[in-house]
């Protein structure tokens, strides 16, 4: 039970931790969103509370970090050639970069960048399961956890369906390889039988959710941890209140200013 | 004995169905015993486990059902508009579907159940506890339902509904893809679970039939053909050719006339199964 | 307000209950993989929510597309979860129109998914611009980078690459969900809350012998 308890008010100190990311990424201009990155980088590794919890789950959390290094960089030059706002900073093969718009583009792209390492930290440290755990016990509403839930079993089992469908097709010398509109017809023969089985199956379990006494207004998180909801650990109280104080300098400097 | 099932004259009707599922199906389950509803594909007998569970009921308002039914005394005229779990408690034939696949432990699976009716500790781990027992799964309690034997997983998906104490327990094909040996442990485990309530399962084969139950019926397109106890079943047999798998059984009762020498030749566990 | 959408929710999930949900949010994440597997350039992200708002109601729609974005960006598309809003409008809109029956003929279906692709795109370019910076990785930013290098403002030209690219997704997404709920047997289909919204043949002619459900 106090196992539980730590791990309920870990996610609990991780959801206040990522708050206080989100809002340091609006306020903050690109030069602190770039520390703010790299501070998260280190901590990802080096802080108990944000390591990833599993090796799968660090994987997806570096392909996270890659996808948005990219795609900030991809930002950065974009606007840099199209915002033709301040002085040029370099010539690529003829084509001039302009200094607004890679500032432009840095602004925004380290924004989404934080936001992503952020969030890539809260899923990568708190296994799905536990976090659905997690709402449940603090008040979401039991449909919502238990649509969470389920919706794991079928995004595991979906892909394996469809890949038994596409093969037992192709053997049956179904045009799979086809041309495009010859697939595109292979499509709408691929799709009703997963369709069908998918739906009857999803019926089915509905049905033996009832019959084991589970319905909407049902609680599934696991029971004693009632009162949890109701407490803030320090930590949390510590980045909730550091959360606060940065909206209030901003506001407080966009009001002088 | 008590009745603890009893049916009068019920039919049953799916919309938008020209033919009736179940039609005026008559028969009586003593409570304590051990009931077999067994029939070909298409026979009324999913139908006729969704009508005393409650399904029925709660799913097809518009159906045409004439009759009626009652459970422990309490009549229903035509079919129970809503489930009747935890009294009434119904395993579905396929076990995968049975269990919630997001619950990482068998043991964390049956709680599941028990959290739906607001059972707390210490009487949880109790049924918990009581319900592995009967079900020979305690060794299972800390595995992941996913990674379980077919076999394994069908006790499972039966434990997931006994913690509930059901009154009477309602199994759709429970051998259904089952090894002759998980078909014997099934036996065993539902067997020792005769003393605490009246269950009642189908079945489109007779091997867990002839070795567990005491009551049996058999149903055809809706309708009851037979009713009557074990002796009487295994004397019926030949009425069943092309109904029921029934010719392995001709050839061992025929063998049995002709050399009743062989009896004791057979194993005492599996012999008190024979005619 | 909280009572009703408490009883509206119930009776849209009523007689099939959350799994069907649950299987909306996987056919969102997972429909992709057929349509990659065929080479298909297509990738119907959206299927499962307009499905769900077709057979269910807005409200389950909308369940199931925030929890599909949600869920998406926890298994590696960290970006899905900023576009909620966008999917809650798919939901509510598709909801809205299937309640009216537009679901019961191609020609609705079609100007349906039109208009449908045209408020997704209003909503989603906010987002797309300010957050992504009009960014997404997809064939759709040189549409982007086309319309601001002929002097429109980065949200205008979002906008301009949404209303040239969402309502051929939408469409398309649109009838393909037609196409299942068209070819699902009359006694699922009745199942459904919005089953009822879907024109079916005579109901009474179909044997029962076909209805996988009936054992």
């Amino acid at each position: 039970m106090s196992n539980l308890l730590n791990q309920i008010q870990l996610i609990g100190d991780r959801l206040s931790f990522v708050l206080l990311v989100v809002v340091c990424a609006f306020v903050f201009p690109w030069e602190a969103n770039l520390c703010v990155f790299l501070l998260l980088l280190i901590l990802q590794t080096t802080s108990s509370l944000l390591r990833p919890s599993s090796a799968k789950a660090g994987l997806l959390f570096r392909r996270f970090v890659r996808y948005f290094l990219l795609l900030t960089l991809l930002m950065v030059a974009v606007n840099a050639l199209l915002l033709r706002e301040g002085k040029i900073i370099a010539e690529v093969f003829g084509v001039s970069l302009f200094q607004g718009g890679a500032i432009f583009g840095l602004t925004t792209g380290l924004r989404l960048l934080v936001l992503a390492t952020a969030l890539g930290i809260l899923f990568g440290s708190t296994p799905l399961a536990e976090f659905a755990d997690y709402l449940g016990n603090v008040g979401l509403p039991s449909s919502v956890v238990l649509t969470l839930l389920l919706s794991l079993y079928f995004v595991e089992t979906l892909p394996h369906r469809i890949s038994r469908i596409f093969t037992a097709q192709e053997a049956r010398g179904v045009p799979v390889r086809s041309n495009l509109f010859a697939r595109i017809r292979v499509f709408s023969i691929l799709l009703m039988p997963l369709m069908l089985s998918s739906i009857i199956e999803s019926i089915d379990r509905g049905m033996s959710l009832e019959l084991r006494g589970f319905h909407s207004e049902s609680r599934i998180s696991r029971e004693g941890l009632v009162g949890v909801r109701r407490t803030i650990s320090r930590r949390s109280a510590f980045f909730l209140l550091l959360a606060s104080a940065v909206i209030t300098l901003r506001l407080a400097l966009w009001l002088t200013q | 004995m008590a009745d603890a099932i009893s049916l009068e004259r019920l039919s049953f009707r799916y919309p938008g169905s020209s033919k009736a599922a179940l039609d005026e199906v008559s028969f009586l389950v003593p409570e304590g015993s051990v009931c077999a509803v067994l029939g070909p594909s298409q026979a009324g007998k999913t139908t006729l486990l969704y009508a005393l569970a409650g399904v029925l009921g709660s799913r097809f308002a518009n159906a045409k059902v004439a009759g009626g039914l009652s459970v422990h005394d309490e009549y229903f005229d035509g079919v129970p508009r809503s489930i009747l779990f935890p009294r009434v408690s119904l395993v579905l034939q396929e076990s995968r579907i049975q269990i919630t696949g997001f619950r990482s432990t068998v043991r964390e699976e049956l709680a599941f159940t028990l959290q739906n009716l607001q059972i707390a500790e210490p009487e949880s781990a109790e049924r918990i506890r009581d319900a592995a027992e009967a079900l020979a799964i305690s060794r299972l309690l800390d595995r992941n339902p996913l990674e379980l034997s077919g076999g394994e997983l069908h006790r499972v998906a039966i434990a997931t509904v006994l913690v509930a104490r059901p009154q009477v327990l309602l199994l759709d094909e429970p051998a259904r893809s089952l090894d002759s040996n998980s078909v014997f442990q099934l036996s065993r485990a539902l067997n020792s679970l005769r003393k605490s309530q009246t269950t009642l399962f189908t079945d489109a084969d007779l091997e867990l039939p002839l070795q567990l139950a005491d009551q049996y019926i058999v149903l055809n397109r809706g309708k009851v053909l037979f009713t009557g106890n074990r002796g009487e079943f295994i004397n019926s047999l030949n009425h069943f050719v092309g109904l029921l798998p029934v010719d392995d059984w001709l050839e061992i009762t025929g063998h049995l006339r002709r050399n009743p020498a062989i009896r004791q030749t057979i194993d005492p566990r599996i012999r008190r199964f024979l005619p | 307000m909280r009572g009703w959408i408490r009883d509206q929710f119930r009776r849209e999930i009523a007689g099939i209950g959350l799994p069907f949900l649950a299987f909306g949010v996987a056919l969102n994440l997972t429909l992709g993989q057929l349509t990659t597997a065929l080479k298909i350039p297509m990738y119907l992200d959206s299927v499962g929510t307009i499905l769900v708002a077709v057979l269910c109601g807005p409200l389950s729609a909308m369940l199931t597309g925030s929890l599909a974005n949600t869920l998406g960006s926890a298994l590696g598309s960290p970006g899905m979860i900023f576009f909620i809003p966008v999917v809650l409008v798919i939901g509510a809109f598709t909801g809205f129109i299937a309640s009216r029956g537009w679901f019961r003929v191609w020609y609705l279906v079609l100007l349906g998914g039109i208009l449908q692709g045209l408020l997704a795109a209003l909503v989603s370019a906010p987002i797309s611009a300010y957050l992504f910076g009009g960014v997404m990785m997809a064939g759709t930013d040189f549409l982007v980078m086309y319309f601001r290098s002929i002097g429109h403002s980065l949200l205008e030209s979002v906008l301009y690459q949404g209303f040239a690219s969402d309502p051929i997704d939408k469409t398309v997404s649109y009838l393909i969900a037609f196409f299942i709920v068209h070819n699902l047997p009359g006694s699922i289909l009745a199942r459904f809350y919005g089953g009822r919204n879907i024109t079916r043949p005579a109901i009474d002619e179909q044997p029962p012998e076909s209805d996988p459900t009936h054992r």
